[in-house]
């Protein structure tokens, strides 16, 4: 059920916010237990399979933690989970072909993180409660965040006052709105435009082809960054900080900047647990062998083969596509020129610049991220290129607005404030001002549940 | 910690090429002009280099600023000493 729909918005929120503020009244337990309840229901919405397989991984790792808590190789048992994990997303992702059940990749991931964590120390929790409201709060189960462990789990154990606070409800509400206006003002009208310019990839030429990959990145972003924002402000309401997942990637000065803010979350997650590990062991087998630090084969070991294994989970956390792959190829390639670049201290290109390089690179592996297939992929860059050639300007008014609308969005993306700044200046409005901001908010509010009738799903969903 | 604090300046002057950069106890490896996580883990596993230590995931993980690695030199010694 997305967020941006009229029976969530309708329903399921109203349930799920008054439900916590009626069990606010008794005491926090109450509030955990009927967030883990609208959890799993969120999830029976989506199917009953996915119902099954979000509590049986629970409950499975529950389990298997409270056997790692008194063993004396915790790290065995962590390694047994996370080879059950892998199968379970491999097999539902890949080999059954149809829809995974909701939330698997993101729950899944945020287990292993809890699992690795505790192999090397990290307290167990106590209550079941306590640990599958972490594992499967269900905000974070469409498209993260994927929690930290260590920053994450403590606001779900420790002892909740109980009422819902009118300040988070306020400061929540207002991500939430803004979150729906990106999603269903700025990047659904986008969605025919691509779906249309990608369906015709053969006959596309130089500006049109330009026009679809812009505005497939724009929907992009605003649909996931979106979403981001609705999830922050669902956990905001009842009082849990969820992470950022996005801090204005398209502003980014260079591929290693852009992935250190886009879906910041999961970037995290696979630099802790997979990119560090892989790169400390490979710097730290050369280092007891007297191996230099410098050279190709340094660059090779310990820059290159963790960047492409990292690159390479990052394409099969979307799916089992060729494209996918090739995606993950180009950002190798572009990371691994911008490691070498600063290695020999290549000289910094001015802002506008490498924002723009970046972009560039960014954008075209975005295209290929989007095609079904290669051949569509190659289609759409060689019209970038101009090799189906150059066309030539539209005189149809509907075009110049669609390429002014377009203008307008990178406007936004480059200009505007990011959506935690925003709510915190409406937070420590006063006054006069205070009642602007909310007027302003419900106006939005108004706007963005008058758009969303009719809307699709979060790009997102899928992976 | 004076000690083990210009260990770490000299370990991070060398990663980033700057024989000038000035760090302190509070400043925060992101805000470091030219910083990227690759240079944390290179900084690292030099510390572990030259103290004869092993950090762990857990430990990597919580790292936002200078002080806190100096911390953990001095975290890990203690526990290797006892």
């Amino acid at each position: 059920m997305p967020f941006s729909t009229l029976p969530f918005l309708a329903g399921f929120l109203p349930l799920f916010i008054t439900g916590a503020a009626l069990c606010g009244r008794f005491s926090g337990q109450a509030v955990k237990l009927w967030l883990l309840a609208a959890s799993m229901l969120f999830c029976w919405i989506a199917s009953p399979w996915s119902l099954a397989v979000a509590a049986g991984s629970i409950a499975g790792h529950f389990l298997l933690l409270r056997g790692m808590a008194g063993s004396p190789c915790p790290g065995r048992w962590a390694a047994c989970g996370i080879v059950a994990d892998v199968m379970l997303l491999a097999g539902c992702k890949f080999l059954t072909g149809g829809t995974p059940p909701l939330g698997l990749s993101f729950f899944t991931f945020t287990q292993i993180g809890y699992l690795l964590f505790c192999a090397q120390g990290f307290e167990i929790p106590r209550r079941f409660t306590d640990y599958a409201l972490f594992a499967g709060f269900f905000p974070c189960l469409l498209a993260g965040p994927v929690l930290n462990t260590r920053e994450g789990l403590p606001q779900f154990t420790t002892d909740w006052a109980g009422p819902l606070q009118p300040d988070n409800l306020w400061r929540g509400s207002a991500f939430f709105v803004l979150g729906l206006l990106k999603k269903v003002l700025l990047a659904d009208p986008l969605a025919p435009v691509v779906a249309s310019a990608f369906a015709q990839a053969d006959s596309l030429t130089l500006l049109p082809a330009w026009h679809a990959a812009a505005a497939y990145s724009l929907q992009l972003y605003f649909d996931f960054s979106g979403y981001t924002d609705m999830a922050i402000g669902l956990g905001c309401m009842v009082g849990l900080t969820l992470p950022d997942n996005f801090d204005q990637p398209y502003r980014a000065r260079s591929v290693i900047d852009y992935w250190q803010r886009w879906h910041i979350s999961l970037t995290r997650f696979l630099m802790t647990h997979l990119h560090a590990p892989l790169t400390m062991r490979i710097m730290r087998w050369r280092r007891s062998r007297g191996r230099c630090t410098g050279g190709l084969s340094a660059f090779t070991l310990t820059m290159a083969l963790p960047v492409a294994v990292t690159m390479l989970a990052v394409a099969l956390w979307h799916g089992d596509r060729w494209t996918y792959i090739v995606f993950g190829l180009l950002h190798t390639g572009f990371l691994l020129i911008n490691h070498a670049w600063r290695q020999a201290r290549g000289p910094a290109l001015p802002a506008t610049q490498s924002i723009a390089l970046t972009y560039l690179c960014v954008l075209f592996a975005s295209v290929v991220f989007r095609a079904e297939t290669l051949p569509q992929a190659g289609m759409i860059l060689d019209a970038m290129l101009g090799r189906q050639g150059v066309g030539h300007l539209s005189s149809d008014p509907r075009a110049w607005a669609d390429a002014a609308w377009i203008a307008a969005l990178y406007g936004i993306v480059h200009l505007a404030p990011a959506t935690r700044q925003i709510v915190a200046w409406a937070a420590q409005a006063g006054g006069a001002q205070a009642r602007g901001w909310g007027i302003t908010l419900g106006c939005a509010a108004t706007l963005g549940i008058l758009a969303c009738c009719g809307t699709g799903e979060f790009l997102y969903f899928r992976f | 910690m004076v000690d083990v604090l210009a260990d770490v300046t000299g370990i991070l002057r060398d990663l980033l090429h700057d024989q000038n950069l000035q760090v302190t106890l509070q400043t925060r490896f992101g805000d470091i002009a030219g910083w990227d996580s690759m240079d944390l883990i290179t900084a690292v596993v030099e510390v572990e280099c030259l103290y004869d230590l092993q950090f762990d995931l857990q430990d990597i993980d919580r790292l936002v600023t200078v002080g806190d690695l100096v911390d953990l030199v001095f975290f890990k010694r203690t526990l290797t000493a006892a």
